[in-house]
This record gives structure tokens, sequence and C-alpha cells, in this order.
């Protein structure tokens, strides 16, 4: 075996253990599915856990309605091939108000469409323990979490109130009112991923492969409009360029880089090489100092 | 201060191909009291080690105006202490996951 297989074996093996060990510990998980690739790697090794049984928890999608129409094709059909149980929330309150990520800044945006979204949805399936695929390697306050992040009433983060996590032990009794976020993905890089990606042959959504595709350039980010709820600033006009997304998230507040990486190897050879973190292309993480780690507070993932 | 790791090219090793050598980690301990640096000589060799990206460069030279000390730009710590409360105090908290 090969230096990089083995530590990526690694990897994988402590994904695995981490997802039964959750399995067993907690009386109603569910797995936040977010369809980029941290999901898709996600999903992959929760099957890989429990097969040939199909994993005992349902996925779970927090829709915007802003995310790329890619993303939502790619997410049914991952569902319908993988024949899993897959609940899609969507705040319709914030939507009857008129909550866009175009109206609205990153933050209150975010906060209603997505935070209150997602307490909303694990309070109404009645979920203990929700896994994610945040990892400690995209943002400083990532940086600070446990495996078992636990989270108080409200979904509440507590970063004074975590436990220690000696070895592979994982601690998850849960005190009253609180449920626990569990972060199977916690010791991959984003370089780790894209490689057990190629690996494994995964099926990511092709927004990540370089295409031409119509873009606006708005305070130095590429934004890609993505339909025709695209509202454009006086003297902006939509041109066609080579792009391609790092990471993906609701299409206004996501931006792509120009790149050539067409498959699966120039997108692992450009993520090696890359100078700047894949989260420099989220707007929501730059709108105000700690924003992650207040986001984070408030009971996002 | 030399900024010479700014603008250092980062060596990659083409994709799939195993680093020649995984035999030599490195383990680092640092003990000191309250405020002797042991935060900032990690983030220094986090810094120097150019694994941190350009982005998280800018960001921490943002955030280290008016608190690094003796003379330096950089708060090297801010590459470890992460949350408020840390950056607020000035402390280490919590532990902090970072990847070479």
């Amino acid at each position: 075996m090969t230096a990089l297989v083995s530590h990526l074996k690694l990897l994988e093996t402590e994904s695995i253990h981490i997802f039964r060990e959750a399995a067993a510990q907690f009386r109603a998980p569910v797995l936040l599915y977010s369809i980029g690739k941290d999901s898709t790697v996600l999903l992959h090794l929760a099957r890989k856990a429990f097969w040939p049984g199909k994993p005992p928890f349902p996925l779970l999608h927090i829709d915007t309605t802003w995310k790329f129409r890619d993303m939502i094709a790619f997410r049914d059909k991952t569902a319908r091939d993988f024949g899993l149980d897959l609940i899609v929330h969507t705040n319709h309150d914030g939507l009857a108000r008129d909550i866009t990520p175009f109206d609205q800044n990153p933050s209150v945006y975010t906060d209603i469409m997505k935070t209150q979204a997602l307490r909303a949805a694990l309070d109404a399936g009645g979920f203990d323990a929700a896994f994610g695929g945040a990892r400690r390697d995209e943002e400083a306050s990532r940086a600070k979490e446990r495996v078992f992040s636990f989270r108080a009433a409200g979904h509440r983060w507590e970063p004074r109130r975590q436990r220690p996590e000696m070895w592979t032990l994982l601690n998850g009794r849960l005190g009253k009112g609180e449920t626990v976020r569990v972060f199977p993905l916690s010791n991959w890089t984003e370089g780790d991923v894209w490689r057990y990606i190629a690996l494994e042959k995964l099926d990511v959504v092709p927004l990540y492969f370089a295409a031409p595709r119509p873009v606006v350039s708005r305070d130095g980010q590429l934004i890609m409009v993505d339909d025709e709820r695209m509202k454009l600033l006086a003297g902006e006009k939509p041109e066609v360029r080579r792009i391609r997304f790092r990471t993906l998230g609701c299409w206004p507040l996501t931006a792509a880089v120009e790149s050539d990486a067409s498959d699966i190897d120039a997108v692992v050879q450009e993520v090696l090489r890359a100078k700047n973190s894949e989260r420099a292309g989220r707007l929501i993480d730059h709108d105000q100092a700690a924003a992650m780690e207040m986001k984070k507070r408030e009971g996002y993932f | 201060m030399q900024m010479a790791a700014l603008t250092e090219e980062i060596a990659v090793a083409p994709a799939l191909v195993p680093a020649p050598d995984t035999s030599g980690m490195v383990r680092l301990l640092t003990c000191g009291s309250v405020d002797d640096g042991k935060s900032t000589l990690i983030g220094r060799m986090l810094w120097d080690s150019a694994a941190v990206a350009e982005d998280q460069r800018a960001a921490i030279m943002h955030a280290s105006q008016n608190r690094a000390l003796n003379g330096e730009k950089v708060d090297f710590s801010l590459l470890l202490d992460g949350l408020q409360a840390e950056r607020e105090q000035g402390i280490t908290i919590d532990i902090a996951w970072r990847y070479l």
C-alpha cells in the first residue's frame, strides 16, 4: 500500500468508527446532506459503515431555494440511486417574508434561511444527533471543534462547554435538552477529500469541474448567474467564462474561480497547488469578524 | 521582520503520488508560563512552513493590527487562537487542530 493510500485509509477507518459509534450511542441520528464534495464523501463513508445494510438514519437537506440547479438535480438522483430517505426542509416563513440573498445582508439571510431552518428541521424530526461534513481545516472556529460537538438547548454551540476526546473514545451522554453534531470528517483536509473522491471514483456535482458558464464580477468575486432571479447592478453584464467552484452553497453567495480543471485529476492538482483556502469563496464568512463562530453559536453547523 | 515566507513557492507533490518519506514526522511540544509565547512560537512555525493559505495570512495580518507585541507586524498566535474569547483575552482556551 502506498503512503498516500494508507493515509486515506486511516482517515476512512476513523470516520467509519465515528459513524458506528454515533449510531450506537444516539437514539435518532440524521445526516445533514448539503450536496457538496464533503457531503459526497460523508455519505459514501456512511454507506460503507453500515454496508450491506443502509445507513440507519435519513438524510436532511436544508433547501434555501437558492441552491444551484445542478445541486438539486444531483441531490434527488443520489437519494433515488441509493434508495435513501431524504428530508428536504425549507423555511417557508422566510420565503413568505421575501428573505433573499440579494435583499438582505448575508448574515441575516444565512440566519433565517439556513440556521433557523436547520434548528426547526432538527426539532421537527426529534433528532438528537446530526452528522455534518465540517472539517477542522476549513476555518478558525471549526479548527476548535470536537468530533462530538455538544449543543445546548436551542442548538447553541458553547465552545467552553465541550468535552475532552482522548484517543478514539467518544462520550455521547446527553444532558437535558442537549443535542450533538457529529463530524466524521474532522481530520480530513480539502486535499484529502478530493484525493479520496478520485480514488473511490465518486460522482460529484458537475459544477466542481471547469466549463464555460455565465458570470458577473462583483467586488472581485465571480458570481454565476444560475437563474432569472439574478439581480444585476447598474453596468453589470453577464459574460461567459471558464469557471468552476471549490465550494458549493447558495449561488448568489458562492464565488467561482477561473479554471481549466475539467476532470478529477486536474481538480486534485489544482487544489493541492491552491494558495487561497476554499472558504475564500464563501461570502458569508467575511461579512464580519468571527462570522463563522457567531453562526455556530446560533446553531449553524 | 523578514516576510519572505509570504512569497515562498509551495512545493507540491504530484497528485496521487505519495510523499517520498512520511516517516519523518516531527512532534513538537512547548512548555512555558502564561504569556511566554507558546502559541506564538507554534504559530510562527506554521507561518514559515508555508502551510497557511494566502487569504488566511491576509486575515491574520489584518487581525494583528494593534495587537502584535515586540515590534512584530504579525501576531502568530492568531493562527491557533481562533475563538473570539481567545482573541479578546489574548490567551489560548482550547486546542486547535491545524494540518500541514
